[in-house]
């Protein structure tokens, strides 16, 4: 699928930037060119690396409570600024070629003054002019950033859920485990949620053009993706090593091995298994989820169609759900195994009900 | 927009690519088996081998299918071959597709002996050889090979209402009579007495192929198992959609509603 980024706040716009950044100079792009920035301060326009700078647009510079310093974490004052400033922002959004585009990705943290409270504004400007369906990508804040950033997802994720088409969610609390302060964690934990996100969204765009007969297309994300709510993604990957070189063209020239396959089947199964049981960006009730997607990539050789097979009917089972759309994405070249998950409308999310839990005692207690 | 008829060909989704095809293929199989004048059906599930991988699965299926239908249909072809000596032309394979219904193929294949004939008989003068046992025995042999072995729709023989059989290949191999009591063989065990049968002489060919043709048979185990997948899917689908807006709003609220959204 081919998708246009949107960045808000701090959060958003470097996961944008660290997406757009991967694309490279590589010849196919998933983005097309189209990665823009907001926010409420330039501060953050400094560090990146990829989004060009006619891209980075500051709001609310003249605005009375930002004069180009932030909301200060205020939501109300981020969805404020970003009405005010509507024509700015149609204006920005005027040149963008959608022809090319099957949706648009606005990615916001949902704990931030700016991408709490500019990112659903966007989200209501972007539904109105593109025809093409607009997803979110929401950073839900970690424990240990406060009562207030609380307070803001719970209040911005109602507002992100209305606006798109789907939400997809990564928890920073189920991320930041261990060592280190949230920001001197940040580039591995974006490394880790725009490797999921691309994989399952990007799916075929950024690898040379393989014909595979069951090859995932930009129809069966957007299906998988219809269904309105909040979607947790999963993904596991494995070395392949040398299997698909030289042993995979002798083991073609001497017939196929009866073990040697079903060693792939058993792989390929248990890699769609672990894609879902290991961390997911969001951790929920897996039963809960409406549709699921799953993709499967590497080289054609090394994916067995009956390990796929039995983990998409496992899938079926574990998600009670009939929609579990399938597919794969040739790369003859890879030496690595890799299942994508989308858990798409999860409704049981602990970690949903406790933000909403402490910002109700919060909002009392103030 | 044509006078010719217009047949189809059609593919069903395997039992583990789960509910949603299986729900598409039957709604689908409605509305193609009443738009052409026949459809010949391939079900995956009796054909994928047990171990492939994506790539060869698939290459290998297509294959199998195009063989089957290629070398039904070229028997009507008045191409290069020599004239058959019991000719089968397009009106008979258009007579025997002729029931609006679906259909389903039978093929098997056998090399020739290198010296003519598969026992090794020569003809030389071309002229109508007496058969031997042996060459008759052979034939009927083939075409009950192509009803037994896998068809490209498993079903019910009994069930068909018209059959055809063409046999394809080196001619010196063709036996007349063994070609009739495969007919008979056949409008016995398909209990009609619409069977067709023909050759279509390959000059040249070092093998001899059966094509078995069933059509409009009703007893496809595949296709009622389908619909059946099919009928639970719908209910699923069903009964996640009328609580899909209530699960989210439980979501994406809290339980006594004190919170605002931000928009």
């Amino acid at each position: 699928m081919k998708f246009g980024l949107v960045g808000a706040g701090a959060a958003g716009g470097r996961i944008v930037d660290r997406m757009h950044g991967l694309e490279g100079t590589r010849e196919r792009t998933f983005s097309e060119g189209n990665a823009f920035v907001f926010d409420t301060s330039p501060e953050a326009f400094e560090e990146y690396a990829s989004v060009p700078a006619d891209r980075q647009i500051l709001l609310g510079d003249t605005h009375p409570d930002v004069r180009g310093e932030g909301t200060g974490g205020d939501i109300d004052t981020g969805a404020d600024v970003a009405r005010e400033e509507s024509n700015e922002i149609y204006r920005e959004f005027d040149g963008v070629e959608t022809n090319a585009l099957d949706a648009i990705l606005l990615v916001a943290g949902l704990g931030g003054g700016t991408g709490g409270g500019v990112g659903p504004v966007l989200l209501e400007h972007l539904q109105s002019i593109y025809e093409v369906p607009v997803y979110a990508l929401g950073i839900l804040p970690h424990d240990g950033e406060g009562d207030e950033r609380s307070l803001n997802a719970a209040r911005s994720l109602p507002s992100f859920v209305s606006e798109a088409e789907n939400v997809l969610l990564f928890d920073n609390d189920a991320w930041h485990t261990g060592e280190g302060s949230l920001e001197e964690r940040y580039p591995e934990l974006n490394d880790e949620l725009t490797r999921r996100v691309v994989s399952a969204l990007a799916a075929g765009e950024l690898d040379g053009a393989s014909v595979a007969e069951n090859r995932i297309d930009s129809s069966d994300i957007m299906r998988a993706l219809g269904t309105g709510g909040v979607s947790s993604v999963g993904y596991a990957s494995t070395d392949i090593g040398t299997d698909t070189g030289l042993l995979a063209w002798l083991r073609s020239l001497l017939g196929t091995d009866q073990e040697e396959e079903e060693t792939d089947a058993a792989r390929t199964n248990s890699l769609v298994r672990r894609a879902v049981n290991s961390r997911l960006t969001l951790p929920c009730e897996i039963a809960s989820a409406e549709r699921v997607l799953v993709v499967l990539s590497g080289p054609p050789s090394a994916c067995s169609r009956r390990g796929f097979e039995s983990a998409r009917y496992w899938l079926e089972e574990e998600a009670d759900t009939v929609e579990v759309l399938a597919g794969d994405q040739p790369r003859p070249g890879s030496s690595r195994l890799a299942a994508s998950v989308i858990l798409s409308n999860v409704t049981e999310v602990p970690r949903v009900d406790e933000l909403q839990s402490r910002a109700v005692a919060f909002q009392t207690g103030e | 927009m044509y006078d010719e008829p217009v047949y189809g060909v059609a593919v069903l989704p395997g039992k583990y690519e789960g509910g949603r095809p299986a729900l598409n293929a039957a709604r689908s199989l409605q509305s193609f088996v009443e738009k052409v004048d026949n459809l010949v059906v391939f079900d995956n599930d009796a054909w994928r081998a047990r171990e492939q991988t994506i790539e060869e699965g698939y290459e290998e299926m297509n294959e199998e299918l195009a063989t089957r239908i290629v070398t039904l249909l070229a028997a009507g072809e008045r191409d290069i071959s020599e004239i058959a000596e019991n000719a089968m032309d397009s009106s008979d394979i258009m007579r025997t597709l002729d029931t609006g219904g679906i259909s389903s193929i039978g093929y098997a294949k056998t090399q020739v002996n290198e010296h003519g004939g598969i026992l090794g008989r020569f003809r030389e003068d071309g002229s109508d050889p007496t058969d031997g046992a042996g060459d008759a025995a052979k034939i009927k042999g083939i075409v009950r090979r192509a009803v037994n072995s896998r068809l490209t729709l498993p079903c019910e023989v009994s069930s068909a209402e018209r059959a055809l059989i063409v046999l394809s290949g080196a001619p010196e191999a063709f036996s007349r009579k063994g070609l009739e009591e495969a007919r008979r063989w056949l409008e016995r065990e398909a209990d009609t007495v619409e069977v067709l049968a023909g050759d279509d002489p390959r000059e040249g060919s070092t093998a001899i192929a059966a094509v078995v043709l069933l059509s409009n048979v009703t007893e496809t185990p595949r296709i009622d198992e389908i619909q059946s997948q099919a009928v639970d899917a719908q209910d699923k689908i069903r009964e996640q959609e009328s609580v899909r807006e209530e699960e989210i709003q439980d979501l994406i609220t809290d339980d006594d509603d004190e919170l605002d959204p931000v928009i």
